[in-house]
């Protein structure tokens, strides 16, 4: 492969280009899906080929395809080489990369039972056992379950020397709950993936959940839904994965930052003169980003600049200290950069991605969390999520909620939401916990959306519940 | 490009592969070309080109689909193969009758060679207009200029054969002052190239940041609303996003479940779906091959239908509409129109005494389908309207209401329409401005 892919190389190279490389990707998913015990979709796809990324004249350049063939590798290579002379025409400052060190390297994730080992037939048997518990109450209307099985074997080959072959392996499960009646539907749903083989969908016990899920739909229709006012909030480790996701980790991306992602995600509140000086959270919240991970959903062995995957610290005590960076965005800052770069397929660009972003465990319980809290409202289980184009602003709901008084839960509630400013809502962090077994958890999320065209990455967030003071709660009922 | 009589080639040779009851192949190509630019500086441009083939095999009623992103035979045979296994693991879909007959479908003019032959220093050219448009204020351009050109070829076993190739050009930008937080923002998208007038998009644009400077803070609560086209497609796209498919409705998810024939929003609104129109996206047919038909959504203010695919369209009995998409299951509308009115955005302005003026919306999200709640913070040009006029620009806001409730409230429409992608790239609909006298903000922002 790398013998191949070096044609590309050497043509970006004749034609002029200062740096060149090639990225090829081998995909593989079958993506499962039933819904009251009908199967849903069940799929083999198999999406493979190629892109050259150059810098010529200054400028960035890029083509792909998916025929992979020496002919092709040239005619890309060219096209990425005029495409990059133009991009040179309408452009302020000549493209610069941090160093990097060539690397010749092979990584793989750790997988103990490989997901495609495991009939399609078994998979389905799975699924639908899950459907059953999950209507295995009569107000149920829809049971519905998936399963991911991805492979992705990649390499990647730079006119800087390196030659890096990768495999990543990913699985992971989604089952909900939609129950009818009173006038109303309620959702609960459970959703977790990771860089493993089928034994973390093992590890998940879903079949347990599914039966725990459909009494919690059921019992949604009967509750009292969120009152509104503000009081002391308590996230649930899954919720809180999103708030990090959407409140943290976009706005450290260093591209965004700089108007990369202007016209379509936004940009950020987290300028460059606040790195270092600004308390972005109380001093209960560390914040780090660490794509070596066993087992995240952002973990691998190099991004697709070729960089190491690294842990970096975003936020220290409350204290901004970082952001995700590439090797144009670090050299701005004076570093070279944390190796955040990911596309998610052979036929787009890399751009700063988030990798595993997590929120440190506290020296807390969520129990004594709870017997702390006079007045709250604990919520769990993300719904709905909104923020303004610089993460500042943003609106949650939640699948459900409990109410907390005098220290001890009261009643079930449905229709929660909650509203803030993300500059006063980690500062309103109060109490972090952890302590208990089981209370930090890695959430793997599939599905997060960037760039033009629309890339959507693999990401993980690892957190434990905690509270914030003095949130609204119940907006837009 | 592959062309009409080499993309209906593989799939012939395909069909031939299986001996499934019914067989249904789709073959797909993509050339997409991008230019993104911030900082009136091109910062990514790009090239992509990707063939797809997905097989669909039926036994009886159990169905198996596979895709490869190959016209290798080799690959070709495998994906047919892997299709039949496991289309053979599945049980009867009981709601399953058959794949689509053939349908006559009217060749329309989808494609202009000068999209499809677009280069990437046009659209260097074009960014630069915009950026010297901008630098004329002091001002900083973003945005992206991109031209695909999609084939979609589908053949089945019951005699279907259609081809279409197509084009589009899509310029948006967002003009930033350096100085304070004032956008502006504008787009224009259509099948031909030679449409899209890039010094119009980065005049519209920086007039709309030039009135942006010095943002105050407006209180939350009840305003009127003058939406333009960019902040009605976000509204309308949770109308066709959570209603408008059969699937929803059959399913009882939709908000027009149980209400068909009954009034859910004001009279004077009317969406319909009709590919066929020029104006639009327009296509003949679907990834099943089925002719597009015009479908009535809401009329008048009355929920009238919905849109399918052949396998909801066989479940209530009727023929498809020729909706079937591969992003929703069940059908999906491609092509939504909402009705003109005859009134225009500068009256509509005249006619609010205390009010809001959105130029569009930022990552909306529904957390209430049932009654269609929105919520999203403003953004690119957001203004307060007292006593007939635009008085001065406001920090961004957060509209957190029910998409029916604004819908019920629209006093006037525009004459003019405009080709609108919403934010999320979801749908792309023919819209007018509309002005609303009642929407709820529920928070601010600090920009």
């Amino acid at each position: 492969m790398k013998d191949i892919l070096q044609v590309a190389i050497k043509e970006a190279k004749r034609l002029g280009a200062e740096y060149a490389d090639v990225r090829y990707m081998d995909r593989k998913s079958e993506p499962l899906a039933t819904k009251n015990g009908a199967v849903q979709s069940m799929a083999s796809i198999q999406d493979k080929g190629f892109g050259v990324r150059v810098v010529a004249k200054g400028g960035w350049g890029f083509s792909s395809s998916n025929v992979l063939s020496e002919a092709e590798l040239k005619r890309c290579a060219a096209e990425a080489v005029v495409i990059a002379k133009a991009s040179a025409k309408v452009q302020e400052q000549p493209i610069k990369l941090s160093p990097l060190k060539a690397v010749q390297d092979v990584y793989r994730t750790k997988v103990k039972i490989d997901p495609f080992d495991i009939p399609m037939d078994e998979r389905l048997d799975f699924l639908r056992a899950i459907d059953k518990e999950l209507k295995s109450q009569p107000d149920i209307r829809v049971a519905q379950s998936s399963l991911m099985a991805l492979k992705e074997h990649k390499w990647f080959v730079s006119s800087e020397g390196s030659c890096i072959e990768q495999e990543i392996v990913e699985t992971g499960a989604s089952i909900s709950a939609t129950a009818a009646g009173k006038g109303d539907l309620q959702r609960r749903s459970f959703s977790d993936y990771a860089a493993a083989g089928f034994e973390y969908v093992e590890s998940m016990h879903l079949k347990d959940l599914a039966s725990g899920l459909a009494k919690e739909a059921v019992a949604l229709l009967s509750a009292d839904t969120c009152p509104q006012g503000e009081t002391s909030l308590i996230l649930g480790s899954s919720q809180l994965a999103l708030q990090i996701h959407e409140s943290c980790g976009h706005p450290i991306e260093l591209d965004r930052v700089y108007g990369s992602e202007a016209s379509f995600a936004g940009t950020s509140f987290l300028t460059p003169d606040m790195l270092g000086k600004y308390q972005y959270g109380s001093s209960d919240v560390t914040i780090i980003a660490d794509a070596t991970i066993p087992g995240g959903l952002g973990t691998f062995g190099y991004d697709d600049e070729g960089v190491p995957a690294q842990r970096t610290t975003i936020v220290d005590k409350g204290l901004f200290t970082n952001y995700l960076t590439s090797r144009e965005t670090a050299p701005t800052l004076g570093q070279v950069s944390n190796g955040t770069m990911r596309a998610d397929s052979w036929s787009n660009i890399p751009l700063v991605r988030m990798v595993n972003i997590s929120l440190d465990s506290g020296d807390w319980t969520l129990d004594e969390i709870i017997r702390d809290t006079k007045d709250g409202i604990f919520m769990e289980s993300p719904k709905s999520w909104s923020l303004d184009d610089k993460r500042l602003n943003f609106h949650f709901s939640t699948e459900y909620a409990y109410e907390i008084k005098d220290g001890a839960i009261t009643r079930l509630l449905k229709n929660p939401a909650y509203t803030d400013m993300t500059t006063h809502f980690w500062n309103a962090c109060d109490a972090v916990s952890g302590k208990g077994v089981g209370e930090w958890h890695l959430w793997g999320m599939p599905s997060c959306a960037k760039g033009e065209p629309v890339q959507i990455a693999h990401v993980a967030h690892g957190a434990a519940p905690a509270r914030f003071r003095n949130i609204k709660v119940g907006v837009g009922q | 490009m592959i062309g009409q009589d080499r993309s209906l080639e593989v799939l012939e040779s395909v069909l031939k592969l299986t001996s499934a009851d019914q067989a249904e192949v789709r073959l797909q190509r993509e050339n997409l070309n991008m230019t993104r630019f911030a900082n009136s500086s091109i910062h990514q441009n790009l090239a992509k080109e990707n063939t797809t083939v997905s097989v669909r095999l039926v036994f009886g009623k159990k169905i198996g689909t596979a895709t490869v992103n190959s016209v290798n035979p080799d690959d070709l045979k495998v994906v047919v193969e892997t299709a039949e296994r496991f289309a053979r693991l599945q049980e009867d879909d009981p709601d399953f009758v058959t794949l689509s007959g053939p349908s006559a479908y009217i060749c329309i003019p989808t494609y202009y060679a000068e999209t499809g032959e677009c280069t990437p220093d046009f659209r260097a050219a074009a960014v630069d207009r915009i950026a010297r448009c901008a630098a004329k204020s002091s001002y900083k351009a973003f945005g992206a200029y991109s031209t695909e050109t999609s084939e979609l070829a589908v053949a089945n076993s019951l005699g279907v054969r259609a081809y279409n190739v197509s084009t589009s050009a899509y310029l948006r930008t967002v003009i930033m002052s350096s100085t304070d937080t004032a956008t502006g923002y504008a787009d224009q998208l259509g099948r031909n190239i030679a449409e899209i007038n890039p010094q119009a998009v980065g005049e519209e644009a920086v007039a709309r940041c030039s009135l942006s400077h010095g943002a105050r803070d407006l209180p939350t609560g009840e305003y009127e609303v003058v939406l333009t086209p960019y902040a009605v497609s976000d509204m309308v796209r949770f109308l066709g996003y959570l209603g408008f498919s059969a699937m929803s409705l059959q399913e009882g998810r939709s908000f027009m479940a149980g209400k068909l024939g009954q009034q859910i929003i004001g009279s004077n609104i009317s969406i319909w779906d009709d590919a066929m129109d020029p104006h639009t996206l327009n296509m003949p047919f679907d990834i099943e091959g089925a002719a597009k038909r015009r479908v009535r959504l809401i009329e008048n203010g009355i929920a009238t239908g919905a849109v399918y695919d052949s396998y909801t369209a066989h479940k209530g009995g009727i023929t498809t509409t020729g909706h079937s998409h591969p992003r929703m299951r069940g059908g999906m509308p491609t092509n939504m129109v909402m009705a003109p009115g005859d009134s225009s955005l500068e009256e509509m302005i005249q006619n609010t005494k205390r009010g809001i003026y959105i130029t569009r919306f930022h990552y909306t999200h529904c957390p209430e389908p049932v009654q269609v709640i929105m919520t999203g913070t403003t953004r690119d040009g957001t203004y307060y309207i007292e006593d007939g006029e635009i008085k001065y620009p406001v920090k961004n806001l957060r509209l957190t209401d029910s998409v029916l409730r604004v819908f019920s409230h629209v006093s006037l429409i525009s004459r003019e329409q405009k080709l609108q992608r919403d934010w999320w790239n979801t749908f792309t609909s023919l819209l007018p401005a509309l002005k609303a006298e009642k929407c709820n903000f529920t928070g601010v922002t600090t920009f």
